[in-house]
């Protein structure tokens, strides 16, 4: 008996380590999918921008964004992911009250130097996670980088890609996502998919620039009255609409916790960043609402293709923060409203002289402040995090987590943008503008057999 | 760099050339100042472009 009851209790062990090798295999594999469906963000990014570009400045456009995300990748490896580990308290680099915070905490799992941040046998998670959090600082890049094209020098469009996503967003996610986060925690700020901490901060650091930058020549005419500056190739810049869209699905599915591991909120259910509980379907129900939402709604006021694209990627953003919680009519609605106000608010920016060339402050910024404040009406009451005790989602928690990305993103593009600019590293030459940047700096030409060119007061 | 180990079913652990050595340190730091020496090297070249277009002359974008 004694005999038969040790070979069941050794089978049962067996069992359990061949249980928990499927589910690291699993854990791992999940995050490692999401960052090629990320990268097809930038796919979106890049055919959204070179198509939304004049004839004349389509691969300089395509350059800058090929760049942004080149850069992201070291520089988010040098230092982007040591500041998610380290600030999540604040400026202090203290601990916080889940341990896994602060300087020390940083110093050991996120330097660059150490053994977690290479191929490691021991670690199946430290590089996939890594790997997900850089293809999130890149569309933070992205989203800047389109509403700058046309003017903006190479180098210096690197340099605030750089700080934006290898530094403020990274302060925004380590205050608003990290479960050390001081937003989190002190007050209940609840950001499940990122509408404030990527999209609000890109979106209005974005604006910092343009009010540095200014606009393209030929964008306004001297009374103030805006001219319509087209894009060469609309159905490539729709097509990498529905791209980024695509990449969403990853981006989103990064956003949560597989359960069983060491790390993990629960062993036996997903989580969300915050150790709330999720479920893919979740995500299933509530994209998919927000998107055809946000379509419709750009559709009723605009019945243009690319707002209504842009209406879409609009729907989802002002849905994400409550993705994990949202009745799916009411994410409907949510993004159906998101892309209604979309070019109204587009307009309201531009009549202001901001030239933004595919209206990322807007799609990003704006709505994405939208969905983060709203959030707090529906879902007050919620637990923001999980725990006994956990603060709860709050209007006026929602309002400071906005203000502080606001900031956050703002700030920063404008000061450094101001700096680029007293170095002569923020916009083009005159001469190189009015000509195409495309002559200026790039040995291939788009179009070697040539497409009728576009007609523009600016050409 | 390299290492002494010599079976890889008794391995643990972070398998990189240079674990645990001053090595890690090193390539970081050369691959920081490739990303620098890059932005340097692009820059000069942009802003040439810039005032070469200004003077009205050829503008060399690169080996075609």
């Amino acid at each position: 008996m004694e005999e038969q009851i040790a070979e069941l209790a050794a089978k049962i062990a067996e069992l359990e380590a061949s249980s928990a090798v499927t589910n690291t295999m699993f854990a791992e594999t999940y995050y490692y999918l999401t960052i090629p469906l990320m990268i097809i963000i930038h796919a979106g990014f890049l055919a959204y921008e070179m198509g939304a570009s004049r004839l004349k400045n389509v691969l300089a456009s395509g350059v800058k964004n090929i760049l942004a995300f080149a850069f992201m990748v070291p520089t988010f490896y040098f230092f982007g992911w040591w500041i998610y580990w380290a600030f999540p308290t604040g400026i202090t680099l203290s601990a916080g009250p889940n341990g896994i915070s602060g300087l020390e905490y940083a110093n050991s799992i996120a330097a660059p130097w150490v053994e977690y941040m290479g191929p490691n046998i021991a670690d199946n998670a430290s590089g996939v996670f890594w790997g997900a959090f850089a293809l999130f600082a890149a569309t933070t890049a992205s989203i800047m980088s389109g509403a700058v094209i046309e003017r903006i020098q190479v180098v210096g469009f690197v340099i605030l890609a750089i700080v934006l996503g290898s530094f403020a967003w990274v302060v925004a996610a380590a205050w608003g996502w990290h479960a050390d986060g001081w937003l989190v925690t002190q007050w209940g700020v609840h950001d499940f998919g990122a509408a404030g901490l990527v999209h609000a901060v890109a979106g209005f650091f974005a604006l910092g620039v343009l009010i540095n930058l200014g606009p393209r020549i030929g964008k306004f005419n001297a009374d103030g009255s805006a001219n319509h500056i087209g894009a060469h190739n609309l159905p490539f810049t729709v097509t990498g609409l529905m791209l980024i869209i695509v990449g969403f699905w990853g981006f989103l599915m990064a956003c949560l916790i597989v359960p069983g591991e060491a790390w993990s909120w629960y062993p036996d259910k997903f989580s969300t960043i915050y150790g709330t509980p999720i479920t893919l379907s979740s995500l299933s129900f509530n994209i998919l609402m927000g998107f055809a939402g946000g379509i419709i709604g750009a559709w009723m006021v605009t019945r243009d293709p690319f707002w209504m694209m842009s209406g879409g990627l609009a729907g989802i953003i002002a849905c994400a923060s409550g993705l994990d919680i949202y009745w799916p009519p009411l994410a409907f609605a949510m993004g159906f409203a998101g892309g209604a106000i979309l070019k109204p608010c587009a307009a309201f920016l531009e009549k202001r002289g901001i030239d933004d060339a595919v209206g990322a402050v807007t799609v990003h910024g704006t709505i994405g402040l939208f969905g983060l404040i709203m959030l707090g009406i529906w879902g007050a009451g919620y637990p923001a995090l999980q725990g006994e005790g956990a603060p709860t989602v709050s209007l006026i928690g929602q309002i400071v987590g906005a203000i502080t990305f606001f900031l956050l993103g703002f700030v920063p593009g404008y000061v450094v943008s101001l700096i680029l600019k007293m170095c002569g590293l923020l916009r083009v030459g005159e001469e190189a503008e009015i000509e195409g940047l495309d002559t200026a700096k790039v040995p291939v030409a788009a179009y070697p057999e040539g497409i009728g060119a576009s007609a523009h007061p600016a050409e | 760099m390299g290492s002494a180990f010599s079976d890889w079913a008794l391995f643990e652990g972070p398998l990189y050339m240079g674990a645990n050595s001053s090595w890690e340190v090193i390539w970081t730091i050369v691959a920081a100042l490739c990303c620098v020496i890059a932005l340097v090297v692009g820059s000069r070249h942009e802003l040439d472009a810039y005032k070469r277009m200004k003077e009205g002359k050829d503008v060399d974008s690169g080996p075609l």
